[in-house]
């Protein structure tokens, strides 16, 4: 019954029309054609709430039509309101017999706002009210009206704070959902880009869109993802990360198989590929999917420098992937295992520095592993004008001091520091956190196995990746499988004139994606000519 | 069901992680004596092989920043341990040693002469044996000396000695062409071959007697004995037998093919009373053995590119033309004369440090399998022929010498 009832839900609207099933009250109920019933039911439903205004009206010329307009303060627009919606019903040079008429003339003429709909029952007109439109009722009448002046207080456009880059667009998602989507029709203006909408939690009616380009986009896939979104029931979806939950592929996994963004041109660029984005209303966090292990160490910046800097950061930050995660842990195994591995003045060094550390090196390791994550933690969640105090005495105080204390060799501190400061090389945060864990993992690996431990644990790791999928997408694609014609963009980014075609999997659809051979180049002979000829003719 | 598996995997990770913490070879840095270099003697009590080693002092190498290491104090640690076997001796090192020796840093065997004359393949096998010891460390005989008296040499410039041997060492591979890979694998495999013997590197111990001051002000305590590399040791199976000295050994490189550089001084034409030296630039070698009426010879064939490094008095190749293939033709001759001396003296030892013997299997097996039983024999009779190619590049940055005007 409930699937019949997401059946019914989803529809492709630009608004969601319809309400989610609400546990009691007037949820099935028809709109009675006495406005005084409907009156007491609505504000029943709200329990009083002082945020909900109710208004009887007297419509036309006669007043013997009366109407109810019901709306909630602070999430529409008073003043379109009162002018579009108020001032029509009240204005006395209409001259209605029958309510039949007065609803009708509001419905096609009078309710000056772009979107006005129409709805059938009292639970549905309820859940318009409380996203923020404003609802007319007719006495006498069984259906009701939803205005759309939705406005409300929110944070405008700004910088993403946590994707921010030097060159590309400064502007970032925002927690309007409908801003959202303007953001992406602004970069894709094609009515080929296509929303569906839908709303999640019982309570929350949290707006979810899914957001793709027709005919680009693998219908499979996105069938899937709105197979996905429609088995969730839950009570409400708070973020994205919320929903990333319930839809996932690997939900036991360390490594994230689905992409979180708050940049608009990383989700357009990958709305351009063939993937489905959603949008969740409330946050700024855009999901794509299905979304493969090379995007996550992938920024927009690779794409907007010139390709041979992309390409030599983008395998930088490999470099650093492999770093923040294995680099403790080979330390650990070297130094404690293999010490013929490390040329002589080098293990002599570390051998000085050790000198007089009461801890085995993997103890010393995953305490000062945990001091830095500790510090990260704080540093995140305090207020800014503390968080510098907190790196003063966290990476110079304590790190100094651990030093001189004897509880901890520099080369150690080293390591971590440096451990730390790649794993801020990962673009995005998701993965970074899983990488923090393994680190431990591994480490462990380290201490009692040495090199062996280590190796084990990363083709532990690698087998596992190997074995995900994102919505159908093998996880490593193109890396694992092998797709030579993806290799372009994977550890390396080709120039963009040789960027032709969509990534397999996803982009099979309409695999080109513009024209061949725009290498640029000197102009040819005839070419020349052409120019020449033309340059004359302008002078005459 | 895949949870479950995955779920089953990471405990058996676990348990094994548990399991085996602290097993084997698991041991801190901070819990081991690295061994730089060890030396190997007869011990004075009978029949026991005494071990001499060097030990790293890491806190007095002076790594850590904050300068924990003194420079007053030595960065090093020998001590001397005896055994019936080199096993045995090692592990005796544990009754003095407050750490567990790690011989994954050895870099040398030092072999007294008086030891080495009497058969080194007792005391090697332990460090083919065994997996710590690394195969690439130098097998060096003290040249009238004992191991640990050469081990108490210590050099300039570098705090720890095998530090500086190795820097030695590889100026005298890469400079100077004296000295011929002799590192313990070369060694075995070369003792493990059928018409080849092995050589080692030859090193002296130098006195240094001048206690020069520099306004009193030098703090390192004084240098008592340096050590050279003097060529190479010559073996007849593991059995010491003789020396090369370093023309000689670089004669011996030059067969080999192994020169890489090096100064060949040859006398000036014309003025027999100055030289020119001349530096090597690239150098082929290489050796053919025949069997002609069932006599074996040897054709070396060396080619050799020099540029010129120095002239005495004045010199203008331009204005004397034949003086620039003079001088080829003495280069030549100063190359042959360093390759017959090796052979010659290869020969008096009767030890075929060069593999001719070896050489002639790969290319005629059937007469080898003659030859090989009375090859101790045959060898000094060998009939060595030398070719040389000697090719004179450029001058330098001038042509003719700085002419003095009078």
């Amino acid at each position: 019954m409930l699937e019949g009832l997401w059946q019914l839900l989803f529809r492709r609207r630009r608004h969601g029309q319809d309400s989610g099933k609400t546990q009691t009250g007037p949820a099935k109920e028809q709109i009675s054609s006495k406005l005084q019933v409907n009156y007491e039911r609505i504000k029943a439903a709200f329990g009083n709430s002082p945020d909900l205004v109710l208004r009887y009206l007297e419509a036309g010329d006669q007043g013997k039509i009366s109407a109810l307009v019901v709306h909630i303060d602070g999430l529409c627009d008073k003043r379109l309101v009162s002018e579009t919606v108020v001032e029509h019903i009240t204005d006395i040079n209409h001259k209605w017999d029958s309510p039949e008429q007065a609803y009708v003339d509001l419905r096609d003429r009078l309710l000056s706002v772009s979107g006005v709909s129409e709805v059938n029952s009292l639970g549905e007109f309820i859940t318009h009210v409380a996203s923020g439109d404003c609802g007319v009722l007719v006495d006498g009448i069984t259906r009701g009206l939803a205005c759309d002046t939705r406005a409300w207080e929110h944070r405008g456009v700004e910088e993403p704070t946590t994707e921010s880059t030097i060159r590309g667009t400064k502007e970032g998602f925002v927690e309007s959902l409908r801003t959202n989507t303007s953001l992406l029709r602004r970069r894709i203006r094609d009515p080929r880009l296509w929303i569906e909408e839908l709303k999640i939690g019982r309570i929350s009616k949290t707006s979810v869109a899914i957001v793709y380009i027709s005919g680009v986009a693998e219908d499979k896939i996105v069938q899937e993802v709105r197979n996905r979104l429609r088995k969730i029931d839950v009570d409400s979806i708070q973020e994205s990360g919320h929903l990333e939950e319930f839809i996932e592929d690997a939900p036991f996994s360390p490594f994230p198989t689905i992409l979180r963004t708050e940049r608009p041109d990383k989700v357009t660029g990958a709305l351009l590929e063939g993937r489905v984005a959603l949008l969740t209303d409330g946050t700024p966090f855009a999901l794509i999917v299905p979304a493969t292990f090379t995007m996550f160490i992938t920024t927009p910046e690779d794409y907007y420098e010139r390709y041979f800097i992309g390409s030599a950061i983008r395998l930088l930050r490999i470099a650093s992937f492999f770093i923040s995660l294995t680099l403790p842990s080979l330390y650990v195994a070297i130094t404690t295992f293999h010490q013929e591995m490390l040329p002589t003045p080098l293990i002599l060094s570390i051998a000085a520095q050790r000198e007089g550390i009461p801890f085995p090196a993997v103890v010393e390791a995953v305490i000062m592993e945990l001091i830095f994550e500790v510090l990260r933690e704080a540093g995140v969640r305090l207020p800014r004008l503390v968080g510098p105090a907190v790196s003063i005495i966290g990476g110079l105080v304590l790190g100094e001091a651990a030093m001189r204390a004897g509880l901890a060799s520099p080369a150690m501190v080293m390591v971590v520091a440096f451990t730390g400061i790649a794993s801020f090389a990962t673009p995005v945060f998701s993965l970074a956190i899983g990488v923090r864990l393994l680190r431990f993992l591994l480490i462990a690996l380290a201490g009692s196995l040495g090199l062996f431990g280590v190796v084990a644990g990363m083709f532990a790791l690698l087998i596992h990746q190997i074995t995900l999928r994102s919505f159908g997408v093998p996880y490593l694609e193109p890396l694992a499988p092998v797709v030579f014609s993806d290799l372009k963009d994977a550890l390396l980014r080709a120039p963009w004139w040789a960027l032709n075609t969509r990534p397999k999997f996803v982009g099979e659809k309409e695999p080109t994606r513009q024209a061949p051979g725009l290498r640029p180049k000197p102009p040819s002979r005839e070419e020349k000519e052409v120019h020449h000829l033309e340059g004359k003719e302008g002078g005459k | 069901m895949p949870v479950k598996s995955m779920l089953k995997i990471v405990v058996l990770v676990l348990l094994i992680g548990i399991t085996m913490t602290g097993c084997w070879n698991r041991r801190e840095i901070e819990t081991l004596g690295f061994v730089m270099a060890v030396g190997i003697d007869q011990a004075r009590e009978g029949g026991k092989i005494q071990l001499t080693v060097h030990v790293a002092k890491p806190f007095a190498v002076g790594g850590g920043a904050d300068g924990k290491g003194t420079m007053e104090e030595k960065p090093f640690w020998v001590v001397s341990s005896t055994g019936y076997t080199v096993f045995e001796a090692v592990r005796n090192f544990l009754s003095q040693s407050p750490r567990r020796l790690f011989w994954g840093h050895n870099r040398f065997i030092l072999i007294g002469e008086e030891f080495a004359r009497k058969g080194v393949q007792d005391v090697l096998d332990t460090f083919v044996r065994d997996g710590e010891p690394r195969q690439r460390a130098w097998v060096v005989v003290a040249k009238g000396a004992r191991a640990s008296d050469l081990l108490q040499a210590e050099f300039e410039l570098e705090r720890m000695p095998s530090q500086a041997a190795m820097g030695i060492i590889q100026g005298s591979r890469t400079g100077l062409s004296t000295i011929g890979k002799s590192m313990l694998i070369d060694f075995i495999q070369k003792l493990e071959g059928e018409g080849i013997d092995p050589i080692a590197t030859r090193a002296e111990i130098v006195p240094r007697p001048q206690k020069f001051d520099i306004r009193g002000e030098l703090k390192r305590e004084k240098i008592g004995a340096s050590a050279r590399i003097t060529g190479a040791a010559v073996f007849k199976d593991d059995k010491l037998v003789g020396w090369l000295n370093k023309p000689e050994t670089r004669g011996f490189n030059w067969v080999m093919g192994k020169v890489r550089s090096g100064i060949i001084v040859i006398k000036k034409p014309g003025e027999e009373d100055r030289f020119i030296g001349l530096e090597i630039l690239r150098a082929k070698g290489g050796f053919k053995p025949e069997i002609k009426d069932g006599r074996v010879s040897v054709t070396v064939r060396v080619e050799a590119e020099a540029n010129v490094g120095d002239i005495q008095g004045f010199l203008d190749p331009l204005k004397s033309p034949g003086v620039w293939a003079s001088m080829e033709r003495r280069m030549a001759t100063v190359i042959r004369n360093e390759v017959m001396a090796a052979v010659a003296k290869a020969q008096e030892l009767d030890s075929d440090i060069f593999g001719f013997g070896a050489e002639l299997n790969r290319r005629n097996p059937k007469k080898w399998a003659e030859l090989k039983d009375r090859w101790d024999e045959e060898f000094p009779h060998v009939d060595v022929q030398v070719e040389v190619k000697a090719k004179l590049r450029r001058s330098g940055l001038v042509i003719r010498s700085t002419r003095i005007k009078r």
